[in-house]
This record gives structure tokens, sequence and C-alpha cells, in this order.
């Protein structure tokens, strides 16, 4: 029993704690002890004294008849996400020393719900990337194949996830960060709807399309992690109050039904398609309905996506100069060199060529052009994905064109955005989506994405609970 | 036959990525040396010549892509800028507690007497 205490569910877990088989500092030390002995590089930084104090905590609480379903549960939170006296660097030498004076509210909800924050997870730097390996601080070893990328940019949280360093983990999705390497490491990756998770403490990459959400090994796992980090937020005045979620998922699609659209196949390479085409049989054997509908302008969804997250990103990467936290540089002669130096310095070359697209796009002259262009195109999108949802329950896809690539793949940036063709155009429209894992192709895991009306979190984790039990072999009820 | 098949009129959609790949990269839009200086005098971030150079064609490369946005009909359609049909938030015009300034300049490189230290700045 002892040495599976890793592997568990956080529902197994929670009930080997209820039953005392297991304590929260056993749970907690088997997971350091997997950490310290790793080579995947997933963390950043581990909170070694900070989690074992609170597994401690955890296990007086449960003692006391008092916790609920996260108490004493190790979870690790992605590294652009602030933890109070805990370095928070977003993977960049930028931030190599910064140490927030404040929580993130969903920090802060975790906590107060009991769980064990382990450590902070490795990413692309500024979560700008789909393979993490832009980080300041190494890239991540894929744990099914240590020649593989974990995806990105929530590399490091998917595969400490996958590799069994922590029950769950938030990350954050701005154009596919959370699905996309949920799908390459074969976890469940949950982008919730925008505005259902406070963005307060969330280092801002592109604010209108940014979203905290769990990476849990199931959907009842993701669920529950779900519940905790939900509501509105006085501290994000772009937060929503909390979605209905259901008490637990049943898995029954019987009399569902599923729309498929032909655009979300352009790019899949024939082992994905086929893995897809096997989870579209599993739908219909659980009773659902398959239904065609179509997003005519997926096309140019990356496109919107690539405009509206550079500009957003610019505006948003402009606070990085030097003076208020953060890496300066040595030696400038005035105030705007100071500027310059720094951010020369210290930034990542995706993140500069990201700010040098946003500031293109916004620039006096090519505004109307591109953004206002793109900024409406967004909303053609959004009213095809209405309109295709509004006769489903879910649309299903693959969550990335191909198996996780290998580490190092001779690739421009421009190809490496590809990867994220079908979980871009959910942030465009703000809808949540969900990557749960479906068999594998060439050995290597594969993801399928159920997409959902806005604030229906429990539709799709149902849809993707009922695919999840088929992959695995089971039948659902 | 698999049920997508049956679904779809393949296999017009099945580009494979590395087709899909070329079709994008190839697509490019003429942008001087001149512009990528003044972009990155806006963004404060400079570039030796041989950085300029790749990230102009990193500029072209993706500019260019963005013309995919000119397929779509967007006259009368306004533009979105947030998802929700949400209007201004606005809460009570009371004080209340913030964070603590030392708690703050914790963080800043260069700090004196409750302020941040930089350049001087006005001559």
């Amino acid at each position: 029993m002892k040495d599976d205490i890793t592997a568990l569910s956080i529902k197994a877990l929670t009930e080997a704690f209820d039953k005392r088989e297991v304590s929260s500092v056993e749970a907690t030390k088997a997971c350091l002890a997997r950490i310290k002995n790793s080579d995947l590089n997933n963390y950043i930084t581990v909170c070694e004294s900070e989690a074992l104090s609170c597994a401690e905590k955890a296990d007086e609480s449960r003692k006391n008849g008092e916790g609920g379903p996260l108490t004493g549960v190790p979870i690790a939170v992605k590294d652009n996400i602030s933890t109070e006296g805990v370095l928070t660097t977003c993977a960049s030498k930028f931030l190599q020393n910064y140490v927030p004076p404040f929580d993130a509210t969903v920090v802060e909800k975790l906590k107060k719900a009991g769980a064990v924050i382990i450590g902070k997870t490795n990413l692309d730097e500024f979560a700008m990337g789909s393979t993490n390996e832009n980080s300041a601080f190494g890239a991540v070893k894929n744990v099914k194949d240590k020649s593989r990328v974990p995806g990105g940019s929530s590399g490091g949280s998917a595969n400490a996830v996958a590799s069994f360093e922590a029950y769950a983990a938030l990350g954050s999705d701005t154009g596919g960060s959370i699905r996309q390497p949920a799908s390459y490491c074969g976890v469940v990756g949950l982008k919730p709807t925008y505005s259902a998770v406070s963005r307060y403490g969330l280092v801002a990459f592109a604010s209108s399309l940014d979203q905290i959400g769990p990476l849990a090994r199931t959907t009842d796992d993701a669920l529950t992690v779900l519940k905790a980090i939900v509501g509105r937020d006085s501290l994000d005045t772009t937060s929503a109050n909390a979605p209905a979620l259901p008490a637990a998922l049943d898995g029954n699609i019987k009399g569902k039904t599923i729309g498929v659209a032909e655009q979300f196949l352009t790019g899949a390479d024939k082992a994905v398609a086929a893995q897809f085409d096997k989870a579209i049989a599993a739908a219909e054997k659980l009773g659902a309905r398959i239904k065609k509908v179509s997003i005519s302008s997926f096309d140019a969804a990356l496109a919107v996506y690539y405009v509206i997250s550079s500009a957003e990103a610019a505006s948003n990467l402009s606070r990085y100069d030097g003076v208020k936290y953060g890496m300066r540089a040595d030696k400038f002669s005035d105030i705007a060199d100071l500027y310059t130096k720094s951010r020369t310095a210290y930034f990542g070359s995706e993140v500069k060529r990201r700010i040098m697209i946003g500031n293109y796009v916004l620039s006096s002259g090519y505004y109307d052009a591109y953004y206002l262009k793109a900024s409406k195109v967004r909303t053609v999108i959004m009213r095809e994905f209405d309109a295709a949802l509004s006769g489903c329950d879910g649309i299903l896809c693959p969550t990335a064109p191909t198996v996780a690539p290998k580490i190092g793949a001779q690739t421009t940036p421009a190809e490496t955005y590809l990867s994220d063709v079908y979980t871009v155009p959910v942030n465009i429209a703000g809808l949540p989506a969900v990557s749960v894992p479906f068999g594998e192709a060439d050995g290597l895991p594969v993801g399928v994405q159920v997409i959902g009306k806005a604030f229906d979190e429990g539709g799709i984790l149902n849809i993707a609970k009922a695919l999840e039990v088929s992959a695995k072999g089971g039948a659902a009820c | 036959m698999s049920i997508a098949s049956r679904i779809f009129s393949r296999p017009a959609f099945l580009l494979t990525a590395r087709a899909h790949c070329d079709k994008i990269v190839s697509m490019n839009k003429d942008i001087s040396t001149e512009e990528v200086k003044h972009i990155a005098s806006l963004s404060r971030l400079e570039f030796s010549d041989e950085e300029c150079g790749a990230m102009r064609e990193h500029l072209k490369n993706v500019l260019g892509y963005f013309e995919t946005l000119d397929g779509v009909d967007v006259s009368s359609v306004p533009p979105t800028a947030h998802v929700l049909s949400m209007v201004n938030v606005l809460r009570e015009d009371v004080v209340k507690p913030s964070v603590d300034n030392d708690k703050l300049l914790k963080n800043a490189p260069a700090a004196d007497d409750g302020a941040y230290v930089v350049p001087r700045v006005v001559e």
C-alpha cells in the first residue's frame, strides 16, 4: 500500500486518509521523495518544510473530524501563480529573485481547503510556448518518453501529475496551455469558462484569454479541484459567480448530442485521427448521438489568437522595467536605457518575439488592420461556436494534431504555434474545455477535447468521464 | 469505414501536420529593418544586427500568416474586447487596508527612504 501512495487518485487518497490507512505527512513525504529522485525537471521550487508543516496541520484537522475533499492533498502550482513568501519566477530570468508579497486568490482558496502546496512547477517563460522548452530553468522531460516534451506552457504541472510528483496541479491556459500538455502527458486538463476562476495573482499574459484550471489524473479529481477554485472575486472584476457544478460525475451520456466539426481535423496526423475515430465510436456506443457541426472561420482562429494574445502580452509585459521588482541591468545611461537594457538582458527570445508582434499590431497605422480586425473576427468565431453549441451538448475534437514531439525538434517558432490549432479557438470564445486521455498513438498519450457552452464545466466533465471510463476498458453506466 | 469519414467529405480536410505547416510558413509579408528597429524601440528592446535579421524573418512569417484574417467577412460585426456581457464593476469608495509598503519595496532592485530609486528623470 505504502509504495503506491503517490499513484492514488485524490478520491482514493482522501478515502485512505479517512480510514487512517495513510496520513497526509506520509503522502507528502512520498511525493517529496519522488521529486528528489526525479530527473524530469518538473519543479522550479519545492516547498519542503512548508508542505510538511501544512500536512501535519491537515492530519490534525482530520483527527478533529474537520477537513474536506482536498485536506492534506499535495498539489503543485504553476510558477506564474503568486505564492506569498515563495519564489514565483514565471520561468524567466527577469523574475528569478521575485518573491510575491501576496497569495493568488486560487492559492488562498486551496490553502483554506487544507491542500498542501508542494511546489512551483516549471513552465514556458511567462506562459508563452507549447513545449516548456522556453524556460530559463531548463526543459522538462515527458515522463512517458524522456526524449520528448511534456507540452506547454503548463508542462511542469501536467508532467508532475503524470509522474506522481503531485496529486493534482494548477495550470494556466491562454491558448491551450493546460489542455495540450494534458494531452501529451496523458492526464486530464480543464480550462474553465473565462471568468469562472479569479485571475488575481496569476501573472498576466493575455488578460482576455487567461484562465487558471486544474490538471489531475481523473475527471473526478479535476472536478474536486475546480470546485475549490471557482467563484467571484472582488479583486478580479472580470470574475463571475461560480458555475453550478454537479455533486459527482456519473459518466452517463445516453441521449446526449456530441458535435463534431470537420475543421477540427485539419492537420491531424494519422495516428491521432485514428484515436479520435475510436473516441467517436465509443461515444456512440455509450448512447450519444453524433452531429455534424461547423466552425467556418476555424482557419482564421490561430491568427486571431496570435494578434490578440501578443498585443495583450506586449501591454502586460511593459510592467517589467527594472524598477519595481525583478532584475535590473547593471549599466544604463538614463531611465529609458534602464528599461531597454533590463528587458533585453533578462527576457527570453520567445517573449521578445511576442512583444514585438504585439507592439507591431498595436502600433499607429496597423491597429485597424490587425488588432481591430482580429477583435471583429473574434466576434464571428464566438457566434459560430454559439450556433454550433446550440444544437449539441458539447463539441468533440482531438486536443492536439500530434503526440508529444521530441525535445529540440527542429521547428521554427511559427511552426510550433500550430500545435495549438485545436485549443486556441476555445480561448477566443471564452468557453470551457477539457482534455481527457483517450488511448495512445505510437505508444504515446493522445487526448481528446470536449468543448462546452459557457459555464457548463459539469456537462463537459461528464462527457469526458464517459470517454475516460471507455478508454480504460470499462463500461460506463 | 470509420465513423468520422462517414460524417465528413474527407480526405480534403486531412492535410497532414507537415503540409499545413508548409502552407502557413510560405506566407510572408515584407517588413523593413527600419520598421523592426522602430518596433524594438517601442518595446524597449535592443537587438544586434544578427538578432534584428532573425526578428525580421519571424515578423515577416507571422504577419504574413495574419493575412488569413482577410478571409473573414467582418462588415457590420462589432469587435469583442471582453467575452462576457459585463460592464464596469464598481464598489463603494471606502478605504480598505492595502499592502504594507515595506513589503512591496523588498522586491525593488533599488529602494531608499520608502521609494524606488531610478536615474534622474527630470532635468
